[in-house]
Protein backbone atom coordinates (compact mmCIF):
# COMPACT_ATOMS: atom_id res chain seq x y z
CA UNK A 1 0.00 0.00 0.00
CA UNK A 2 2.72 2.28 0.88
CA UNK A 3 3.74 1.87 -2.80
CA UNK A 4 0.26 3.04 -4.11
CA UNK A 5 0.54 6.23 -2.29
CA UNK A 6 3.62 7.07 -3.26
CA UNK A 7 2.97 6.24 -6.76
CA UNK A 8 -0.52 8.09 -6.50
CA UNK A 9 1.70 11.37 -5.01
CA UNK A 10 3.81 10.94 -7.69
CA UNK A 11 1.21 11.25 -9.92
CA UNK A 12 -0.20 14.36 -8.30
CA UNK A 13 3.18 15.98 -8.60
CA UNK A 14 3.77 15.51 -12.03
CA UNK A 15 2.93 18.69 -12.98
CA UNK A 16 4.83 20.64 -10.25
CA UNK A 17 7.83 22.95 -11.03
CA UNK A 18 11.08 20.75 -11.08
CA UNK A 19 12.53 22.72 -7.96
CA UNK A 20 14.08 21.31 -4.46
CA UNK A 21 11.69 22.76 -2.93
CA UNK A 22 8.97 20.96 -4.75
CA UNK A 23 10.75 17.58 -4.70
CA UNK A 24 10.97 18.37 -0.78
CA UNK A 25 7.12 18.70 -0.30
CA UNK A 26 6.29 15.86 -2.30
CA UNK A 27 8.46 13.64 -0.01
CA UNK A 28 6.97 15.17 3.27
CA UNK A 29 3.36 14.87 1.67
CA UNK A 30 4.46 10.80 0.84
CA UNK A 31 5.65 10.52 4.14
CA UNK A 32 2.76 12.07 5.74
CA UNK A 33 0.34 10.42 4.25
CA UNK A 34 1.80 6.94 4.53
CA UNK A 35 1.99 7.47 8.32
CA UNK A 36 -1.47 8.86 8.20
CA UNK A 37 -3.07 5.13 6.62
CA UNK A 38 -0.90 3.04 9.21
CA UNK A 39 -2.60 5.40 12.33
CA UNK A 40 -5.75 4.68 10.54
CA UNK A 41 -5.19 0.67 9.81
CA UNK A 42 -4.50 0.37 13.07
CA UNK A 43 -7.47 2.19 14.59
CA UNK A 44 -9.24 -0.50 12.64
CA UNK A 45 -10.22 0.61 9.69
CA UNK A 46 -10.34 -0.94 6.77
CA UNK A 47 -7.69 -0.68 4.18
CA UNK A 48 -9.80 0.35 1.03
CA UNK A 49 -11.45 3.14 3.30
CA UNK A 50 -8.34 4.39 4.65
CA UNK A 51 -7.10 4.84 1.43
CA UNK A 52 -9.82 7.33 0.64
CA UNK A 53 -9.28 9.55 3.63
CA UNK A 54 -5.72 9.66 2.70
CA UNK A 55 -6.25 10.34 -0.43
CA UNK A 56 -8.88 13.07 0.35
CA UNK A 57 -6.49 14.60 3.08
CA UNK A 58 -3.88 15.75 0.53
CA UNK A 59 -6.52 18.12 -0.90
CA UNK A 60 -5.58 20.65 -4.26
CA UNK A 61 -1.67 20.79 -4.16
CA UNK A 62 -2.05 22.59 -7.75
CA UNK A 63 -1.98 25.73 -7.01
CA UNK A 64 0.87 26.20 -4.62
CA UNK A 65 2.61 24.76 -8.01
CA UNK A 66 2.45 27.98 -9.80
CA UNK A 67 3.93 29.81 -6.47
CA UNK A 68 6.66 27.30 -6.25
CA UNK A 69 7.44 27.79 -9.73
CA UNK A 70 7.72 31.79 -9.52
CA UNK A 71 11.09 30.97 -6.90
CA UNK A 72 13.34 28.56 -8.39
CA UNK A 73 16.79 28.69 -6.35
CA UNK A 74 18.53 26.31 -9.54
CA UNK A 75 17.63 28.34 -12.24
CA UNK A 76 18.90 31.80 -13.02
CA UNK A 77 17.88 35.25 -12.06
CA UNK A 78 15.75 37.42 -14.20
CA UNK A 79 19.05 39.39 -15.23
CA UNK A 80 21.04 36.71 -15.51
CA UNK A 81 19.17 35.05 -18.30
CA UNK A 82 18.84 38.35 -20.18
CA UNK A 83 22.48 38.19 -20.03
CA UNK A 84 22.91 35.13 -21.04
CA UNK A 85 20.74 35.40 -23.62
CA UNK A 86 22.82 38.35 -25.06
CA UNK A 87 26.01 36.38 -25.08
CA UNK A 88 24.77 33.40 -27.30
CA UNK A 89 23.05 35.54 -29.45
CA UNK A 90 26.19 37.73 -29.90
CA UNK A 91 27.90 34.45 -30.50
CA UNK A 92 25.80 33.36 -33.07
CA UNK A 93 26.47 36.57 -34.40
CA UNK A 94 30.04 36.20 -34.44
CA UNK A 95 29.53 32.78 -35.91
CA UNK A 96 27.82 34.36 -38.83
CA UNK A 97 30.18 36.94 -39.03
CA UNK A 98 33.44 34.78 -39.13
CA UNK A 99 31.58 32.92 -42.07
CA UNK A 100 30.77 35.94 -44.30
CA UNK A 101 34.44 37.07 -43.78
CA UNK A 102 35.62 34.28 -45.15
CA UNK A 103 33.06 34.08 -48.08
CA UNK A 104 34.21 37.70 -48.63
CA UNK A 105 38.04 36.75 -48.28
CA UNK A 106 37.89 33.89 -51.37
CA UNK A 107 36.01 36.12 -53.38
CA UNK A 108 38.31 39.25 -53.42
CA UNK A 109 41.76 37.67 -52.40
CA UNK A 110 42.83 36.82 -55.96
CA UNK A 111 41.70 40.24 -57.05
CA UNK A 112 43.34 42.23 -54.00
CA UNK A 113 46.62 39.94 -54.27
CA UNK A 114 47.00 38.71 -57.67
CA UNK A 115 50.76 37.43 -56.77
CA UNK A 116 49.78 34.74 -53.93
CA UNK A 117 48.82 30.95 -54.45
CA UNK A 118 45.22 29.98 -54.35
CA UNK A 119 46.29 27.31 -51.35
CA UNK A 120 48.13 29.91 -49.31
CA UNK A 121 44.96 32.70 -49.66
CA UNK A 122 42.72 29.66 -48.74
CA UNK A 123 44.77 28.48 -45.83
CA UNK A 124 44.56 32.72 -44.57
CA UNK A 125 40.93 32.86 -45.04
CA UNK A 126 40.78 29.86 -42.60
CA UNK A 127 42.87 31.48 -40.11
CA UNK A 128 40.91 34.96 -40.58
CA UNK A 129 38.28 33.03 -39.64
CA UNK A 130 39.04 30.73 -37.11
CA UNK A 131 40.87 33.47 -35.25
CA UNK A 132 37.35 35.72 -35.20
CA UNK A 133 35.83 32.11 -33.93
CA UNK A 134 37.75 32.44 -30.71
CA UNK A 135 35.80 35.24 -29.18
CA UNK A 136 31.97 33.83 -29.60
CA UNK A 137 33.94 30.21 -28.51
CA UNK A 138 34.75 31.89 -24.91
CA UNK A 139 31.39 33.92 -24.70
CA UNK A 140 29.81 30.46 -25.02
CA UNK A 141 31.77 28.79 -22.21
CA UNK A 142 31.19 31.52 -20.22
CA UNK A 143 27.50 31.61 -20.78
CA UNK A 144 27.49 28.25 -20.03
CA UNK A 145 29.42 28.59 -16.67
CA UNK A 146 26.83 31.33 -15.39
CA UNK A 147 24.89 28.45 -13.17
CA UNK A 148 25.17 29.08 -9.59
CA UNK A 149 27.16 26.73 -7.69
CA UNK A 150 24.76 24.04 -6.16
CA UNK A 151 24.51 25.07 -2.90
CA UNK A 152 24.21 22.25 -0.23
CA UNK A 153 21.08 22.52 2.10
CA UNK A 154 21.22 19.90 4.38
CA UNK A 155 24.96 17.95 5.63
CA UNK A 156 23.80 14.64 4.87
CA UNK A 157 24.86 12.14 2.41
CA UNK A 158 22.13 12.45 -0.24
CA UNK A 159 23.11 16.36 -0.82
CA UNK A 160 26.84 15.45 -0.35
CA UNK A 161 26.48 13.00 -3.51
CA UNK A 162 23.92 15.20 -5.48
CA UNK A 163 26.81 18.14 -4.85
CA UNK A 164 29.72 15.76 -5.73
CA UNK A 165 27.92 14.68 -8.89
CA UNK A 166 27.34 18.81 -9.54
CA UNK A 167 30.92 19.16 -9.74
CA UNK A 168 31.94 16.92 -10.98
CA UNK A 169 29.77 17.56 -14.29
CA UNK A 170 30.91 21.16 -14.26
CA UNK A 171 34.41 19.89 -13.90
CA UNK A 172 33.55 17.96 -16.97
CA UNK A 173 32.00 20.58 -19.19
CA UNK A 174 35.12 23.03 -18.24
CA UNK A 175 37.62 20.65 -19.27
CA UNK A 176 35.93 19.52 -23.09
CA UNK A 177 35.94 23.82 -23.00
CA UNK A 178 39.56 23.89 -21.97
CA UNK A 179 40.58 21.20 -24.28
CA UNK A 180 39.27 22.50 -27.43
CA UNK A 181 40.27 25.82 -27.05
CA UNK A 182 43.99 24.64 -26.42
CA UNK A 183 43.68 21.97 -29.87
CA UNK A 184 42.24 25.07 -31.75
CA UNK A 185 45.00 27.69 -30.69
CA UNK A 186 47.71 24.97 -31.43
CA UNK A 187 45.90 24.80 -34.71
CA UNK A 188 45.74 28.15 -35.49
CA UNK A 189 49.42 28.16 -34.34
CA UNK A 190 50.55 25.40 -36.79
CA UNK A 191 49.01 26.99 -39.57
CA UNK A 192 50.42 30.18 -38.82
CA UNK A 193 53.94 29.58 -38.13
CA UNK A 194 54.37 27.23 -41.15
CA UNK A 195 53.15 29.42 -43.62
CA UNK A 196 55.20 32.12 -42.45
CA UNK A 197 58.58 29.69 -42.14
CA UNK A 198 57.43 26.98 -44.86
CA UNK A 199 59.38 24.70 -42.20
CA UNK A 200 57.00 22.10 -42.82
CA UNK A 201 58.98 19.39 -41.64
CA UNK A 202 59.41 20.87 -38.22
CA UNK A 203 56.49 22.77 -37.39
CA UNK A 204 54.37 19.65 -36.73
CA UNK A 205 56.03 20.15 -32.98
CA UNK A 206 53.36 22.38 -32.52
CA UNK A 207 50.79 19.48 -32.01
CA UNK A 208 53.81 18.04 -29.40
CA UNK A 209 53.22 21.20 -27.16
CA UNK A 210 49.77 20.90 -27.81
CA UNK A 211 49.41 18.11 -26.15
CA UNK A 212 51.86 19.35 -23.20
CA UNK A 213 49.89 22.26 -22.65
CA UNK A 214 46.63 20.06 -22.31
CA UNK A 215 48.42 17.43 -20.09
CA UNK A 216 49.68 20.86 -18.15
CA UNK A 217 45.79 22.05 -17.71
CA UNK A 218 44.61 18.63 -16.35
CA UNK A 219 47.02 18.61 -13.90
CA UNK A 220 46.09 21.89 -12.56
CA UNK A 221 42.53 21.27 -12.28
CA UNK A 222 43.58 17.66 -10.45
CA UNK A 223 45.87 19.50 -7.99
CA UNK A 224 43.35 22.33 -7.46
CA UNK A 225 40.71 19.73 -6.71
CA UNK A 226 42.89 17.93 -4.11
CA UNK A 227 43.31 21.37 -2.76
CA UNK A 228 39.65 21.70 -2.26
CA UNK A 229 38.91 18.23 -0.74
CA UNK B 1 -19.28 22.71 10.52
CA UNK B 2 -18.13 24.96 7.29
CA UNK B 3 -18.27 28.15 9.75
CA UNK B 4 -16.05 26.19 11.86
CA UNK B 5 -13.78 24.91 9.09
CA UNK B 6 -13.54 28.58 7.45
CA UNK B 7 -12.50 30.15 10.69
CA UNK B 8 -9.76 27.77 11.61
CA UNK B 9 -8.48 27.76 7.60
CA UNK B 10 -8.07 31.56 8.61
CA UNK B 11 -5.62 31.00 11.97
CA UNK B 12 -3.89 28.00 10.24
CA UNK B 13 -0.79 30.00 10.86
CA UNK B 14 -1.37 30.52 14.39
CA UNK B 15 -2.26 27.49 15.04
CA UNK B 16 0.76 26.17 13.86
CA UNK B 17 3.24 28.88 15.90
CA UNK B 18 0.77 27.42 18.95
CA UNK B 19 2.26 23.98 18.49
CA UNK B 20 5.45 25.05 17.96
CA UNK B 21 5.84 27.13 21.16
CA UNK B 22 6.25 23.40 23.01
CA UNK B 23 8.40 21.52 20.75
CA UNK B 24 9.57 21.33 17.39
CA UNK B 25 7.25 19.47 15.60
CA UNK B 26 6.64 17.89 11.88
CA UNK B 27 3.54 17.80 9.19
CA UNK B 28 1.37 15.01 10.01
CA UNK B 29 2.23 15.52 14.34
CA UNK B 30 0.55 18.59 14.13
CA UNK B 31 -2.64 17.61 12.27
CA UNK B 32 -2.49 14.80 14.29
CA UNK B 33 -2.54 17.17 17.33
CA UNK B 34 -5.70 19.42 16.16
CA UNK B 35 -7.61 16.21 15.55
CA UNK B 36 -7.38 15.11 19.18
CA UNK B 37 -7.56 19.16 20.38
CA UNK B 38 -11.19 19.39 18.01
CA UNK B 39 -12.10 16.13 18.90
CA UNK B 40 -11.68 15.33 15.35
CA UNK B 41 -13.78 17.91 13.62
CA UNK B 42 -11.06 19.85 12.06
CA UNK B 43 -7.99 18.68 10.38
CA UNK B 44 -5.89 20.48 7.72
CA UNK B 45 -5.67 19.43 4.06
CA UNK B 46 -1.16 18.66 2.96
CA UNK B 47 -1.43 21.21 1.14
CA UNK B 48 -3.21 23.93 3.24
CA UNK B 49 -0.36 23.55 6.00
CA UNK B 50 2.21 23.04 3.39
CA UNK B 51 1.34 26.65 2.23
CA UNK B 52 1.05 27.51 5.93
CA UNK B 53 4.44 26.48 6.36
CA UNK B 54 5.90 28.12 3.34
CA UNK B 55 4.21 31.73 4.32
CA UNK B 56 5.56 31.32 8.30
CA UNK B 57 9.01 29.86 6.49
CA UNK B 58 9.34 33.42 4.50
CA UNK B 59 8.13 35.59 7.01
CA UNK B 60 11.03 33.73 9.22
CA UNK B 61 9.02 32.73 12.00
CA UNK B 62 9.80 29.17 11.40
CA UNK B 63 13.11 27.17 10.88
CA UNK B 64 12.97 23.20 9.14
CA UNK B 65 15.34 21.20 9.40
CA UNK B 66 15.74 17.38 8.43
CA UNK B 67 14.61 14.91 11.14
CA UNK B 68 17.63 12.44 11.77
CA UNK B 69 15.33 9.33 12.04
CA UNK B 70 17.27 5.60 12.37
CA UNK B 71 14.23 3.92 10.89
CA UNK B 72 11.65 4.44 8.00
CA UNK B 73 11.15 7.90 6.08
CA UNK B 74 13.37 11.12 7.62
CA UNK B 75 11.08 13.75 8.70
CA UNK B 76 10.73 17.15 8.00
CA UNK B 77 10.76 19.13 11.50
CA UNK B 78 9.59 22.77 12.21
CA UNK B 79 10.77 25.15 15.14
CA UNK B 80 9.69 28.78 15.86
CA UNK B 81 11.98 31.29 15.73
CA UNK B 82 12.12 34.46 18.29
CA UNK B 83 10.24 36.37 15.77
CA UNK B 84 7.99 33.63 15.37
CA UNK B 85 7.31 33.93 19.11
CA UNK B 86 6.71 37.60 18.65
CA UNK B 87 4.82 37.46 16.12
CA UNK B 88 2.58 34.83 18.07
CA UNK B 89 1.84 37.10 21.30
CA UNK B 90 0.78 40.09 18.79
CA UNK B 91 -1.50 37.93 17.29
CA UNK B 92 -2.77 35.72 20.24
CA UNK B 93 -3.68 39.84 21.72
CA UNK B 94 -5.65 40.88 18.52
CA UNK B 95 -7.45 37.49 18.34
CA UNK B 96 -8.80 38.24 22.37
CA UNK B 97 -9.99 41.61 21.26
CA UNK B 98 -11.88 40.41 17.86
CA UNK B 99 -13.11 37.44 20.04
CA UNK B 100 -14.81 39.75 22.77
CA UNK B 101 -15.63 41.48 20.14
CA UNK B 102 -17.74 39.23 18.56
CA UNK B 103 -18.84 37.60 21.66
CA UNK B 104 -20.43 40.96 22.27
CA UNK B 105 -21.85 41.50 18.60
CA UNK B 106 -23.60 37.99 18.62
CA UNK B 107 -25.47 37.56 21.59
Amino acid sequence: MDERIRKYIEELFADAPKTRKAMEWKEEVVTNTIEKYHDLISEGYQEEDAWQMVIHSIGDVTELFEELREENPLSLSEEQRQKRAVLNAAAAGLYIFAAVVYLAWMLTAQWLFPYMYFEVSMEVGLILAALICIPPTCMLIYAANMYPKFSKKEDNLVESYKEARYIRNRERAIKISVSAIIWFVTLIIYFIVSFVTFYWAVTWITFLIGGCAQAIAFLVFSLKREKQG
Amino acid sequence: MSITSDILRGHTEAIILAHLLEQDSYGYQINKDIMKKTDNRCELKEATLYSAFRRLEQAGYIRTYWGDEKVGARRRYYSITEEGRRAYQVYKREWEEAKAAIDQLLI
